[in-house]
């Protein structure tokens, strides 16, 4: 028992170890600069892959020189990204890191899809570390102890390094207090490409040890990042020592579990995470950090359209998608109603978090988890309950709703960040879950199902029936595809009446200054809450209708990335609008569409395209046409992007 | 619609079989046969599992179970363990099946893909090979002898395809294979080859695009192939492959291991019987 124990926690050892220096990096990123940076995954991936192209020509031996040559390479690499891209973005709200980083694991990811190619390679190790060896009874593999050994070591100097020198000094102080550091006459802003590349180059370094010990594949990356997050929430943001501390507590439990508790594995985490977050959103080890200022730019600014125009055009924008399916199979394939369909699915996906996040500003990092939740509450339903697709829907929108408000109940008490994280958590919670549950169906899914629509059986079933309008039969996806564009429409005309009702001018409120909401009078969180349970719902729904039409769910479906994907399309939309993220989704799988003729890795020119949005563009599409206008019309136009409040972020020099 | 999928599992053209599925992909239950027959031959009839925690992983350890079963009269199950699918630390595990190799003859792993290669490469360098033969379904694809590296040296695999092989037309298409891709073709690329191939026969017999029409051609329909004459028998829709047991072993030069076969069943041998898949056409 004790021997196993004892395995047990040398294993933890080995695997907490790899989190410390992958979260390290994370975490003083975050400490200095305030960046949550998404792409931390990517770059530790890169080292790896780095390391592999130095390695494959020279064999194992290169392995020592890949140790200290591709973090360096990863180093530059990190520097460029701050130095170019996030460097534009100080000063705006912090979100707009989390956005821009998450575009650029988009880029990345691509990037080494498209040198390495997909699958998993070893990373060939040095002879030398190749091997077992008994260790207090023990049995261990040579690698194991030189990765407790050596990155014990690394993460050492890098403690050190902070602790003890000149540069670590202002680090750790910049950290704690950055305006401090000004006034004492300090350019910190000089620090910041020097942090995140030092950032950059300790995932690099994990990258490698880990490339080692497991494979090296384009996923890894993707697979390490929540992780990491979870240790940077347990130990404190921006905390060397949190991330010390958050980092073997995660190795160590994760392994205490699979040998003990399987069951509870994937659970766990999240579940600590999320304490952590309710109770002390500060973490173990971090420190009160000053709210950053900056607003998220919505794109209700830039329009040139007076409303009567906007009306038309809207009436118009539906007329012309009520033709598409006529044309269907003549004119063009009956594909493009199934592409429809999954846009204004992901249209109205996009709209429910608008609403939340353009509105009130909460920016929800698990949107995928009402998602999720809407489908397998469509599927369960016609599988055991009702096969009345009506049942359905309205089951998927009240079970959605209850959900949100659970979580937003817990979770509105934290904000910006903190409310980004907490999300994430039950979005990782619920999609773990689903892998382990048989109501489910395990990580198979759901799927077999069918539906009619109608009550207490009796009603029609799509593909039983046709709709002939003129020479045109609509039948089964056709007349479906009415159904999801009712949906969509009758969600943006309800979401819009409640904005313009005294409810939503508080959201609005909310959105432009919590803290004069609250001096007037209104209990922000109650509002902010109701505003999320909406939000949860018009998701749900449009999880429940593409089971609906699919005929199954799968736990992909509350996959984090979908979060992600979904926030990208609402700024590249334009945020705050309802109709821009609706213009979001569609240029998304529309782009998509046409790229994946020409190129697999079409998510590289998504990607880019984002984090050029992110940066220039940040109210997003909608906005273009006033931006454009003053080079049309050599008029004044709407004015100058507002300029960060740079006040926060410079010195003072 | 017709489809004809690339995965293994068994229940595809078994219990959730139906007319519009045909699978030239080899199934678990066929790779099965010839992996527990040679198993309880060469290594013995005290077998410990580890699997990947989903569909794939639980076929494995059912298709081999009920063969061991029907084998040998002392089969025993030493024990089991799960891990996630899509995980990457196998420690845990590798030190619960080191545990009891004293009591096991040998290790079955039912998993694939980056979890196959991961968990071989951490098995190689807790020296996991030394202690008990390894059997996998599907350590012999390249890509997962590229995940494991020197990991995969000295385990044991069934064998669905390898260039190689001589069977059929087979070495016209690795030929072809090479002079477009530059690389030798793997299992998915013969999948996805003869998968096509075929029902371009059926509609060519057929002489129709319509999926009802083709279905009802295809079931049956001899096909010359890779691995010569073979069908979607007409009971469950399967694909009559040969199957192999094989090694991976080291190579002469670079890192990727080779595989070299130890022993072959014909289609008619590695296939179960009808009334035994679960699939009612």
């Amino acid at each position: 028992m004790i021997g196993s124990l004892s395995q047990a926690l040398f294993d933890g050892l080995t695997i907490g170890v790899v989190y410390v220096l992958l979260a390290a990096g994370l975490s003083v990123i975050f400490g200095v600069m305030h960046v949550i940076n998404f792409a931390h995954g990517e770059l530790f991936a890169l080292g790896a892959y780095f390391a592999l192209a130095l390695v494959v020509p020279f064999g194992g031996t290169a392995f020592f020189v890949a140790l200290f040559v591709a973090p360096l390479l990863v180093g530059i690499v990190g520097v460029a990204i701050e130095r170019y891209t996030v460097r534009p973005l100080y000063g705006r709200n912090p979100l707009y890191h989390i956005l821009l980083t998450f575009g650029l694991v988009l880029v990345i990811n691509d990037l080494i899809y498209l040198v390495w190619g997909p699958g998993s390679v070893s990373l060939p190790r040095p002879a030398v570390l190749t091997g077992t060896i008994d260790i207090l009874g023990i049995n261990a593999s040579v690698y194991n102890t030189f990765i407790i050994v050596f990155g014990g070591a690394m993460a050492l100097a890098v403690w050190a390094t902070l602790e003890y020198t000149k540069y670590g000094l202002i680090i750790r102080a910049g950290s704690q207090d950055r305006q401090m550091v000004r006034n004492l006459g300090i350019d910190i802003d000089r620090y910041y490409s020097l942090v995140f590349g030092m950032g950059a180059a300790l995932a690099a370094f994990a990258g490698i040890i880990l490339g080692g010990y497991q494979t090296v594949s384009p996923e890894m990356g993707m697979s390490v990042i929540i992780p990491a997050f979870v240790i940077v929430v347990l130990g404190g943001l921006g905390s060397f020592k949190g991330a010390v501390v958050g980092g073997l507590a995660v190795g160590i439990i994760q392994t205490l579990l699979r040998h003990y508790a399987p069951i509870f594995e994937g659970l766990v985490i999240f579940l600590l995470m999320i304490a952590v977050l309710l109770f002390r959103p500060r973490g173990l080890f971090g420190v009160e950090t000053e709210e950053e200022g900056g607003d998220l730019l919505t794109g209700t600014d830039g329009g040139l359209l007076d409303n009567r125009t906007r009306k038309r055009l809207g009436l118009a924008m539906v007329a012309l998608l009520a033709l598409v399916p006529l044309g269907a199979g003549t004119l063009y394939s009956t594909y493009a109603v199934t592409l429809m369909i999954e846009i204004i699915i992901w249209g109205l996906f996009a709209l429910s978090l608008d609403f939340v996040m353009g509105y009130t500003g909460l920016v929800s990092l698990g949107h995928a988890l009402f998602y999720g939740l809407g489908a397998y509450a469509v599927a369960i339903t016609l599988l055991h309950v009702s096969q009345s697709a009506f049942v359905a829907i309205a089951l998927a929108i009240l079970i959605s709703a209850a959900i949100a408000w659970f979580v937003g109940f817990l979770s509105i008490r934290v904000g910006g960040v903190y409310f980004a994280m907490i999300t994430l958590a039950f979005a990782e919670l619920f999609y773990n879950m689903l892998y382990r549950l048989d109501i489910t169906g395990g990580s198979e899914g759901l799927f077999g199902i069918s539906t009619y629509y109608g009550l207490a059986g009796i009603g029609i079933d799509l593909g039983d029936i046709g709709l002939f309008v003129g020479p045109v039969a609509l039948t089964g996806q056709s007349l479906f595809y009415y159904i999801a564009l009712g949906a969509l429409v009758a969600s943006f005309l309800l979401t819009r009446r409640m904005l313009n009702s005294p409810f939503g001018s508080v959201l609005k409120s909310i959105r432009e200054n919590e803290q004069r909401a609250t001096f007037i009078g209104y209990e922000t969180t109650i509002y902010k809450r109701r505003a999320f349970v909406i939000s949860g719902a018009l998701a749900g729904l449009a999880g429940g209708l593409f089971t609906l039409n699919s005929g199954y769910a799968t736990p992909s479906f509350a996959y984090w990335l979908h979060s992600g994907e979904v926030i990208v399309m609402v700024i590249l939309g334009g945020m705050g609008t309802l109709y821009g993220p609706i213009i979001g989704a569609g240029v998304f799988f529309g782009l998509e569409e046409i790229l994946t003729g020409f190129t697999g890795r079409w998510r590289l020119v998504l990607g880019t395209i984002f984090v050029l949005f992110v940066i220039f563009l940040p109210r997003g599409l909608v906005s273009l046409p006033a931006q454009l206008a003053p080079y049309v019309t050599g008029g004044s136009g709407p004015g100058p992007e507002p300029a960060a409040d740079e006040s926060g972020v410079k010195g003072d020099d | 619609m017709l489809y004809t999928p690339g995965a293994a599992d068994t229940s595809i053209t078994g219990s959730n079989c139906n007319e519009y599925v045909f699978r030239f992909e080899t199934s678990t239950a066929q790779i099965a046969e010839v992996m527990a027959q040679w198993t309880a031959d060469e290594l013995g009839d005290q077998i410990v599992y580890h699997i990947a925690d989903y569909a794939y992983g639980e076929s494995v350890l059912n298709e081999v179970e009920t063969r061991m079963e029907s084998i040998s009269d002392d089969y025993e199950q030493v024990g089991v363990t799960r891990s996630d699918p899509g995980s990457t630390d196998f420690e845990a595990f590798i030190s619960q099946i080191a545990d009891v190799s004293d009591e096991a003859d040998a290790l079955v792993v039912g998993m694939t893909g980056a979890d196959l290669g991961i968990f071989l490469s951490q098995a190689g360098a807790r020296g996991l090979q030394d202690e008990i033969p390894i059997v996998t379904t599907t350590g012999s694809f390249r890509a997962v002898r590229a995940g494991a590296g020197e990991g995969a040296y000295n385990t044991y695999s069934g064998v669905r395809y390898i260039p190689e092989i001589e069977t059929g037309d087979n070495q016209e298409f690795v030929e072809a294979y090479e002079s477009e891709y530059d690389d030798p073709p793997d299992n998915f690329s013969r999948v996805g080859y003869e998968s096509i191939r075929m029902v371009a026969n059926g509609i060519r017999e057929a002489g129709s695009r319509n999926p009802s029409t083709v279905a009802e051609t295809l079931s049956g329909m001899e096909h010359d192939t890779i691995f010569g004459p073979n069908e979607f028998r007409e009971c469950d829709q399967q694909a009559m492959n040969p199957v192999w047991m094989g090694e991976c072993v080291e190579p002469d030069s670079g890192e990727l291991a080779d595989v070299e076969l130890l022993e072959e069943l014909s289609g008619e041998e590695a296939a179960p019987d009808c009334e035994d898949t679960g699939c009612e056409l």
